[in-house]
């Protein structure tokens, strides 16, 4: 398949002791692993309920501003978008806090598989990084955890060693899988 | 210099969908401040809650840079109340004493200010053949203070550009940081 071979992936760098952007890189390497090693689809409904609210909570500020009646005739209307967008501001501080957490993805194999969330953690200035995969809404099978240093993998000069971390998390996938599938 | 370019391009890591969040949490944030201005609005029923002081005419109870917190509500106005006003066809605030009221008894009132530190009253600078202040050209009665604050507003008004760079500046920076 030559579009494969044109496909040329292009090493990530980063800069060396910027922790945030480290997790990220290793998150994202997670992400891609699961949907393209494993296969598994990627829900992004909460991600898309925080856009749409985002974008509705945009549109009740330009109608707050733009509304054509001059001030005091207009407040019914501006009570109503300050209201209305500090509902949507509180949800979109709930889903933040206390549903996203540290979850970086969640994903199903199949449509009637039982869906798997990922979540990670880097510590600030702590060079371990823990990722933990469970099922999502079922709590009794046990969830997954995996430590490594990130010094591991990043290079001197930065460059993410990708195969490296893919080898790591292969093993801790089929743990999670083999450990889950005696149920 | 093609590395270069790429660190210098944060989109070039991103998934796309991701673009639209970042867009949406950049209006997201200039939407919060607007939402609480027009709160503000709101709880103090003036058009304009918050100014800043733009001339010395009233040291030395209030200096150049000073931020004021305003109130408008249908009570009636006194002598000695700190108001700002507009003046038609001007449309800088100005922030001046009442001087003189006269009420009418259909209860509309004539209003005549006076800058503290100012060597006359207001007349001049009234608009062409007005002689007194009325109840709509007030914007709201002066509640609170918070010294030189408004100094910033002050220089974004002598030099425009630093407004542009600034909202320049948070926009790059809000578009180029991903959430977690």
């Amino acid at each position: 398949m030559s579009d494969e071979n044109e496909k040329k992936e292009k090493p990530v760098q980063v800069t060396l002791y910027d922790s945030l952007s480290m997790k990220q890189t290793l998150d994202d390497a997670v992400v891609k692993y699961i949907t393209d090693k494993l296969g598994y689809k990627q829900n992004h409904k909460m991600n898309y309920i925080k856009v749409l609210l985002g974008f509705i909570g945009c549109c009740l500020a330009a109608l707050a501003q733009f509304y054509p009646v001059p001030f005091p005739q207009n407040k019914p209307i501006l009570i109503v978008c300050v209201f209305f967008y500090a509902i949507i501001s509180t949800i979109l501080y709930y889903i933040n806090m206390f549903i996203q957490k540290d979850y970086i993805v969640f994903a199903v194999k199949e449509s009637n598989e039982k869906e798997i969330q990922v979540s990670s953690t880097l510590p600030r200035y702590d060079p371990n990084y823990t990722i933990k995969i469970e099922y999502r809404n079922i709590s009794t099978p046990t969830p997954i955890t995996f430590t490594k240093s990130i010094d591991q993998y990043f290079d001197i000069k930065g460059y993410f060693v990708q195969d490296k971390f893919f080898n790591d998390l292969s093993g801790v996938f089929k743990k999670f899988i083999t450990t889950n599938k005696a149920e | 210099m093609s590395e270069l370019i790429g660190k210098l391009n944060p989109f070039s890591n991103i998934p796309k969908y991701q673009i639209a969040q970042q867009i949406i949490n950049f209006g997201l944030i200039v939407s919060t401040a607007l939402m609480i201005w027009k709160f503000l609005m709101i709880a103090s029923g003036s058009e304009s809650p918050i100014v800043v002081v733009l001339s010395g005419s009233m040291k030395p109870a209030f200096e150049r840079g000073d931020l004021l917190y305003l109130d408008m509500n249908e009570g009636p106005f006194r002598v000695g109340e700190i108001v700002v006003f507009k003046i038609e066809g001007k449309e800088i605030p100005i922030v001046h004493r009442i001087l003189q009221i006269h009420e009418k008894s259909n209860g509309l009132v004539d209003i005549l200010t006076k800058g503290d530190n100012n060597p006359v009253d207001d007349r001049g600078l009234y608009a062409e053949g007005q002689l007194w202040l009325n109840r709509n050209h007030i914007i709201g009665r002066a509640r609170g203070y918070l010294p030189y604050v408004g100094m910033v507003t002050i220089m974004m008004h002598d030099f425009p550009q630093l407004k542009i760079f600034l909202v320049v500046v948070l926009a790059l920076f809000v578009l180029s940081t991903r959430e977690q």
